[in-house]
């Protein structure tokens, strides 16, 4: 019998080959596809790579004399997908998001599962038929809140401020959402939040000790804390706008924004398109969505409140 | 042109789904994966336009509807059939 666990993230039920934090194993009932996850040499990925017939769909420079892009993402119809960070290693996608192998360079385990809970399983879920959104999550009282903003826009220290206050954490960055019995579902991430140094100033050291274990430091400081167990009803969409005074306004579902919000743009297959829109197209209908205003510079203790009490009082 | 289009049967392809939002409906052509956004009477006229056996037919029915002169909603319907059309986002049955 092979030493693996079952993991669950983004809607997937995860066949595991190795312990990831942020990823409890977990038993019972499955809310989601399967996928399988094993950690593989480079030379796999690489070898099994087809020399011909794969197309480019991402390619990121950050600076730097470098002959290689510091990020790729190459699409083959058969082979897959073949996800490539600089400093996080390599990673290949099967076609349906079935199965996932990484290839991490030598770096502590949480350093690059960064790139594994932030891209390669939010890639996997969209193939498997998951929506995701660029948004963080919480929940309170068995429903779930998702705050959607741009990187850098207050996603995760609002997360991380509802939580300290007993809410409970659902996902940082990618939410993954899909539709049973009408209802959308909002499913767990991984139970890791990235807080940024400017809002991990504002919080006292005790809280935050209590928050959950620091997995390390590297321009944020990631935070393992204890997550959601399993999906829940998406009851509220807050877009996060800068602002000081902390209020809260209904906001229309407006297409565009909402089409904006979403995450994994690369994957354009018919199928996923036509349930990218569908998505957003229950989310118009039953979801209420708001604005809030969140201060840059003052952290996001005063929004907390506030979201907390809104909703708790949202019917 | 017009008369050619006012008698013909116009279809939403299969590669072509549009849903409903509050102010908009967004028209999403699969093949091309670019999206387009109709107004509300653009919308209710591109769903009289699939489901009738003519443009001319669509367009008695809408003038009806709206409560406007026919020639009115038929210089409408017509424009509109073009745009879409160019688009790939109806053909002729």
């Amino acid at each position: 019998m092979s030493d693996r666990r079952r993991v669950r993230a983004f809607g997937l039920e995860i066949d595991s080959a190795f312990d990831a934090p942020g990823l409890p194993a977990v038993n019972g009932r499955s809310f989601g596809p399967r996928a399988t996850l094993d950690v593989v040499d480079p030379d796999r990925i690489d070898s099994g790579w087809p020399a011909r017939g794969a197309d480019r769909v991402l390619e990121e420079d950050f600076g730097g004399r470098r002959s290689q892009p510091d990020r790729t993402i190459d699409v083959h119809p058969k082979a897959g997908w073949r996800l490539y960070a600089r400093h996080f290693g390599l990673a290949r996608v099967s076609p349906t998001g079935a199965h996932i192998e990484c290839a991490p360079p030598p770096v502590a385990a949480w350093r690059w599962q960064r790139f594994l809970v932030g891209r390669v399983l939010p890639w996997a879920a969209v193939l498997r038929g998951l929506e995701a959104f660029h948004a963080s999550a919480v929940s309170i009282d068995g429903r779930a809140f998702a705050f959607v903003a741009p990187t850098g826009g207050g996603k995760t220290s609002v997360a991380v401020r509802m939580v300290a206050r007993g809410a409970g954490f659902l996902t940082d960055d990618v939410l993954a959402l899909d539709r049973r019995d009408g209802v959308l579902r909002a499913h767990p991430g991984a139970g890791i939040a990235s807080v940024r140094p400017a809002e991990k100033a504002l919080i006292d050291r005790a809280l935050w000790r209590r928050l959950g274990r620091t997995l390390g430091n590297s321009g944020k400081s990631y935070l393992a804390l204890p997550r959601e167990d399993g999906p829940l009803p998406l009851a509220a969409i807050y877009y996060l706008r800068p602002g000081q005074d902390a209020t809260i306004e209904r906001a229309k579902p407006d297409p565009r924004t909402l089409l904006a919000s979403t995450f994994v743009l690369g994957v354009q297959t018919p199928t996923r398109l036509m349930n990218q829109l569908d998505v957003c197209s229950v989310i118009a209908k039953q979801v209420p969505t708001f604005t809030a205003g969140v201060d840059p510079n003052g952290g996001s203790a005063a929004l907390a409140e506030r979201l907390e009490e809104h909703a708790r009082e949202l019917k | 042109m017009s008369d050619d289009l006012l008698s013909s049967r116009l279809r939403v392809p299969d590669h072509v789904v549009h849903r409903s939002f509050e102010e908009e409906t967004v028209v999403l052509n699969l093949d091309s994966g670019v999206y387009h956004g109709l107004n509300p009477t653009a919308a209710r006229m591109l769903d009289e336009i699939d489901k009738s056996d003519s443009v001319a037919a669509a367009v008695d029915k809408l003038a009806v509807e709206f409560d406007q002169p026919r020639e009115r909603i038929e210089a409408d319907v017509v424009a509109l059939c073009q745009a879409l059309e160019e688009r790939g986002l109806i053909l002729r049955a």
